[in-house]
């Protein structure tokens, strides 16, 4: 896709860029190369802009090598040019593309060595819901705009060598052959750099190994190679005997839907969650994807995060055992879990029989209780903490008369009654209707939040369109609109603007 | 400061014949040995912190020179130091970043070059123009020009800077004038070598110090009426001094051919670039053999008139390649070359960009138009200009999503973080307020999640910026100031000020214990330890003898008592200013000190206890309020385990330094049940065992399970970036 752009003779050097994030490890990664290259006898330079990016923010190394063969010292730029980087070493993904639209990496030139591990930046682990750039044409452009890529999950490597990613990297470089310096000196620069130690020298090895396990460098060629990334999408779900009623795309969904609603309270709770697909299902209307969207969804309102459900999630030996690995404690070491939990008024008395419960609250409301709760740590792996979530999560078998419980089950029969309502007249905003449920979801403050912007999507879009009061033509886009706007920010802002311009376009 | 500059100081110690190998602002530390400096001085900030703290830690070479060494509380403290040159033959060197050190020094500068100089003086500034900048993009030119300090721009090689450095205090000496040299970024941080000499001692020194003072002699304050007669020696006597000097001494380099019907005029600081750039166009090589007459100006301030003149007589044309506006030498050598009535058409801002850095593209397309337009084909110039034109033009077309930035963070465990994650939940229960803004960390916070400031004026300014903003508005403006803007302006230009005019505002300070986004060094209220320069200075103390009665000292790491302290500073009846002093040790210091004992002392068998935090990922809902009240770069997100759910669950990465903010913000936002804490008891007591044991009984009794201590050893035990 591009205009050749000319190899320039053996006088000019060999160019290195490395982008990398503050505090990393990438000058120590510069610092090795800059040593290596003394050590094989050549012209080097090397420059940075540090400044306050090594708070982790996004920077750049850049290094300049020239064999001695005139006696003179080499004039070598500070600066990367687009177009004449010859090696591009990126130590995330997102760098790595960054470079890219940087003009950095070209076709006729660039050997491009990236990681495909992502360090989200803030705005994408902030959104409301899933804000991860899609990691698919970022390897993509990796690989068009690169003479050759060697592109693959070195993070991971460095996770099972337990060493810093720079001295994998730095193993794949000097396995790449890309730069003018031999292995041996490379190693030896590691060896006898500041940062020496063993998991280097086995981050550095495990590195090298990855390339000669790939064969010659002109093999690497980014096309073949297939990247390991975590799967994103869910794995698609077996269905069960009750749930072969449903097409494929749903049954799954429904079957774990059994499964978990069996676990939060028992056979009869998940029978009712059946008896409610059923019905749904039985509307000619209702397509596979209202069916699918419906069954996850109200599993996952059905299994509501309350107090109960909380207590017995903490208390489950398979969580024990992931903490313990996380931690990375070692043998003999004693590994504690303290909870942080701080139940307010709606946790406490949502347990409460119904009408006892609605008494306190409103007792609460009239107070202003709102604010009051309890913090507190709670250690599950000691005595004192579990025998205290234990009872929180034995109580569950008084959920089904409890006040919180009243409260879901009308909100899920209102959710129900409006996809119900939509099929008949409006059927192409059943399933947007149907995903407004995943606004709703989370504790304290979150779900309060969910729930205002649940009701005012209902309330002033749906309710009105299904009534006749509004057009129902406009209600598909308009939900789906809204549903966007709703975890667009968490004031509410871009929410309200959605439902007010529906409104004036609704009113003509 | 916890970061050992061993190596750094080894290579000071290098003697006549050796080979120094490092970075440029080190090299230029030894130059300064190497040149009998008698004091060095200066204000820490990239890209010239280096200098300084290396030579903090260089006790040995300091006093083997007999070098007074000041760690300066601001820039015109520093620039003052220079004070001791105007009366004593003593060579000095002061050192800040550009251009905001220079404004703060400027009062002492202009005080400075008015007497001038009788011992040779350098002022290092960091020129902080470009990629990587931390701070406003102006030209420390200006200051050289208006107050007649001479400007070097050297070469960015290293035996060329080095030399630069040395004449620099020749120069200042053969013409009584401070001498000012400005380092860009990448010129500082540039890894090079070169051969060295023996460090020089000073005649007099801290070892050999002068008997008495200078005899009292007016003619050397900066006071009238000598100011008129000092204004008139800049310019008679003192500037035709230094032309003589730089041309005798040969500080400006021509290359290339002697004749030609072009040429080019650069600053020192950009010839690599420019260089490479005619290299592609066949006009040089990597080793800089110029085809086309080249005059690179290592001294940009003042210019040689006879030199320029010389340079452009006989051509048709120079092009000017001057980094930043307003275009001070393109204008200098139009007022040159008119009056020796020269018809040289001269080029510069017309062909390059009046604004912003000269990156390789940049030079590239002003150099290609500046040939063409006098005949010379550029040749590859041209080709590699229409390969990256149209790489560009693929790159447009693949029509990918813009990438989201990432600007730099506060580090993992922060002990500011807290402090905006309160101000933050603060402002949700009471509405937005102003925030005045300062220089430092904390700055940081002006970028996602908390993304809060109002103005940004200076360092150590933020509380004077908010004083007529407090008079005006009904709801009492927030500011927020490091310990390091605090000693360097806060404490006399905001707090003094605020109290003497009664001002109602919150002041928040943070107590971090350095001057942490130059790299740690130590401040006035640094706790004394065994090495550094701590003096334990108390802030609060201080407060209160300036007035100040509302004064609260908070733990950041208790998020519910901060949001109270700020709820309370922002409602009560109380006027006047009142002081939150939010302390915390800088998190990254504190590693540095703690990692390493912490690995001894579980390698010696002692009990330790580590902690760190954890998301359950089967009760975390995805909605990541908790990332946005934090934004911790180990507080991150991982594919959902749920098969029902899609959007990603929050998680806790292995550089958990264990600071507790998640847990607490899960309290203080009553977030959700997610955050747990995990303690880790290395190498327990046989208590801590029996402990365990007991209640892991009892659990079982009660039907709960239990885990079995690790057996085996984990496969990873690093912090590998996750």
């Amino acid at each position: 896709m591009n205009a050749p752009i000319k190899t320039e003779t053996k006088t000019r050097p060999a160019r290195l860029l490395i982008a990398a994030m503050g505090g990393e490890g990438g000058g120590v990664l510069a610092g090795w190369l800059t040593e290596a290259a003394l050590d094989a006898g050549l012209w080097v330079q090397r420059t940075s802009v540090p400044g306050v990016a090594q708070r982790t923010g996004a920077t750049t190394y850049y290094l300049e090598f020239l064999p001695k063969t005139r006696p003179t010292r080499p004039i070598m730029s500070l600066h990367p040019a687009p177009g004449r980087v010859d090696v591009l070493v990126a130590t995330e993904l997102l760098e790595a593309v960054r470079m890219v639209n940087l003009g950095f990496v070209t076709p006729d030139r660039t050997k491009l060595i990236a990681s495909t591990h992502r360090t989200y930046t803030v705005d994408e682990k902030s959104a409301m819901a899933d804000g991860r750039m899609d990691p698919a044409p970022m390897i993509a452009a990796c690989k068009d705009f690169a003479k050759t890529a060697i592109i693959d999950d070195l993070s991971a490597v460095a996770l099972r060598e337990g060493c810093h990613l720079n001295s994998v990297v730095l193993g794949v470089l000097a396995g790449s052959g890309t730069l003018p310096l031999p292995v041996e000196c490379i190693r030896r620069a590691m060896e006898g750099g500041k940062r020496a130690s063993d998991a280097n020298g086995r981050g550095f090895e495990a590195g090298l190994k990855m390339t000669q396990d790939r064969g010659p460098v002109p093999d690497l060629g980014g096309a073949k190679v297939k990247p390991t990334l975590p799967e994103a999408t869910a794995p698609l779900l077996p269905p069960s005997p009750e749930t072969a009623f449903l097409p494929p795309e749903a049954a799954g969904l429904a079957a774990e839907g059994m499964r978990r609603l069996t676990d939060y309270q028992d056979a009869a709770y998940a029978a009712d969650y059946l008896s409610h697909l059923k019905r749904i299902a039985a509307h000619p209307a209702a397509s596979p994807a209202l069916l699918a969207a419906v069954a996850r969804h109200m599993a996952l309102r059905m299994s509501y995060e309350d107090t109960h459900r909380v207590a017995e999630l903490k208390l489950r030996g398979a969580r024990m055992a992931r903490v313990t690995a996380e931690a990375k404690a070692r043998p003999g070491d004693i590994v504690d879990v303290a909870e942080y939990m701080k139940p307010g008024p709606e946790e406490i008395f949502g347990m409460l029989p119904r009408a006892l419960g609605g008494r306190l609250m409103a007792l609460s409301e009239r107070r202003g209780w709102g604010k009051l709760s309890f913090p507190m740590q709670v250690k599950t792996t000691r005595f004192s903490g579990f025998i205290r979530l234990r009872l929180l999560a034995a109580t569950k078998r008084w959920r089904r008369g409890n006040l919180r419980h009243a409260h879901e089950m009308a909100w899920l029969s209102g959710w129900l009654d409006h996809i119900t309502r939509a099929l008949d007249i409006a059927p192409e905003a059943a399933v947007e209707i149907a995903e407004t449920a995943k606004i709703v979801r989370g504790y304290g403050s979150t779900y309060t939040r969910g729930m205002r912007n649940w009701r005012l999507i209902a309330g002033e879009m749906i309710t009105p369109c299904l009534d006749g009061r509004l057009p129902a033509a406009l209600l598909a886009d308009g939900v789906l609109q809204a549903r966007l706007a709703a975890l667009k920010d968490p004031e509410g802002q871009a929410l309200d603007r959605v439902v007010e311009s529906f409104q004036k376009a609704a009113k003509g | 400061m916890e970061v050992s500059f061993h190596k750094e100081i080894q290579s000071l110690k290098l003697g006549d014949g050796d080979i120094f190998h490092g970075e440029g602002i080190l090299a230029v530390t030894k130059a300064l040995l190497q040149s009998g400096v008698a004091y060095v001085g200066g204000y820490q900030g990239a890209p010239v912190s280096h200098l300084l703290d290396v030579l903090v830690q260089s006790e040995d070479i300091l006093s083997e020179l007999g070098i007074h060494l000041e760690t300066c509380t601001n820039e015109a403290a520093a620039a003052a130091m220079l004070a001791a040159s105007v009366q004593y033959p003593l060579r000095g060197c002061v050192t800040w970043k550009s251009i905001v050190g220079t404004n703060v020094a400027a009062d002492a500068l202009s005080n400075l070059a008015s007497p001038g100089v009788i011992g040779g003086t350098l002022i290092v500034v960091g020129e902080d123009y470009g990629e990587g900048a931390s701070v406003i993009q102006e030209r420390s030119h200006a200051f050289a020009l208006k107050s007649s300090i001479w400007l070097l721009d050297p070469r960015p090689d290293l035996p060329q800077i080095v030399k630069m450095v040395e004449k620099s205090f020749e120069l200042s000496e053969a013409s009584n004038t401070p001498v000012m040299m400005e380092l860009r970024i990448r010129a500082c941080h540039v890894f090079g070598s070169f051969e060295t000499k023996d460090n020089v001692a000073a005649p007099k020194s801290t070892r050999e110090k002068f008997a008495e003072p200078a005899p009292f002699d007016y003619a050397r304050l900066a006071h009238p009426p000598v100011t008129f007669l000092q204004e008139g020696d800049k310019v008679n006597r003192r500037l035709p001094l230094a032309r003589e000097f730089i041309a005798r001494e040969g500080l400006n380099e021509f290359m290339g051919p002697e004749a030609g019907e072009i040429g080019i005029i650069t600053q020192g600081g950009l010839f690599n670039g420019l260089n490479d750039r005619l290299a592609d166009a066949g006009l040089s090589d990597a080793y800089g053999d110029l085809k086309i007459p080249t005059l690179v100006l290592n001294v940009t301030h003042p210019l040689l008139p006879d030199q320029i003149v010389d340079f452009a007589r006989g051509k048709k044309a120079v092009l000017i390649v001057e980094e930043g506006a307003p275009e001070y030498i393109e204008m200098a050598v139009g007022k040159i070359l008119r009056q020796a009535d020269l018809q040289t058409a001269i080029h510069g801002k017309d062909m390059l960009p009046m604004a912003g850095e000269y990156t390789a593209a940049v030079v590239g397309r002003g150099l290609a138009t500046f040939l063409s337009r006098y005949g010379v084909d550029p040749g590859e110039l041209g080709q590699w200009l229409e390969a990256v034109d149209t790489n560009r033009t693929a790159l447009a077309a693949r029509d990918a999503p813009a990438l989201p930035p990432r600007p730099p963070t506060f580090c993992t465990g922060c002990p500011e973080r807290p402090v905006f994650t309160a101000m933050k939940l603060v402002k949700e229960e009471t509405g937005p307020m102003h925030v005045s803004v300062d220089i430092g960390c904390h700055a940081l916070a002006t970028f996602p999640p908390f993304s809060q400031g109002h103005s940004i004026i200076g360092y150590g300014l933020s509380l004077a910026a908010a004083s007529a903003v407090s008079g005006t508005q009904v709801k009492r403006p927030f500011t927020v100031m490091g310990d390091g803007g605090f000693w360097h302006n806060g404490l006399l230009t905001g707090v003094a000020g605020s109290v003497f005019n009664q001002d109602d505002s919150v002041l928040v300070v943070m107590n971090n214990g350095y001057s942490s986004a130059t790299g740690a060094q130590d401040l006035p209220s640094s706790k004394p330890k065994d090495s550094g320069r701590g003096r334990g200075l108390d802030m609060e103390k201080a407060l209160r003898a300036m007035g100040v009665t509302w004064i609260k000292r908070v733990d950041n790491y208790r998020v519910a008592n901060l949001v109270n302290v700020l709820r309370d500073a922002r409602l009560t009846k109380e006027k006047g200013l009142k002081v939150i002093l939010a302390d915390g040790e800088c998190q990254l210091a504190r590693q540095r000190r703690i990692k390493p004992a912490m690995a001894k002392a579980v390698a010696a068998g002692e009990r330790v206890m580590r902690t760190r935090f954890w998301v359950d990922e089967d009760t975390c809902t995805g909605d990541h309020s908790c990332i946005r009240l934090s934004g911790c770069p180990s507080l991150t997100i991982k594919p959902n385990p749920d098969p029902l759910r899609t959007d990603p669950v929050a998680h806790v990465n292995n550089d958990c330094v264990g600071c507790g903010l998640c847990g607490e913000v899960s309290h203080a936002a009553q977030l959700c049940p997610s955050f747990a804490r995990i303690d880790i008891i290395q190498n327990p007591t046989a208590w801590d065992r029996a402990r365990r044991g007991l209640s892991d009984l009892l659990i079982k009794l009660c039907g709960g399970e239990t885990q079995d201590r690790p057996t085996r050893t984990p496969t990873a035990q690093g912090v590998p970036a996750e």
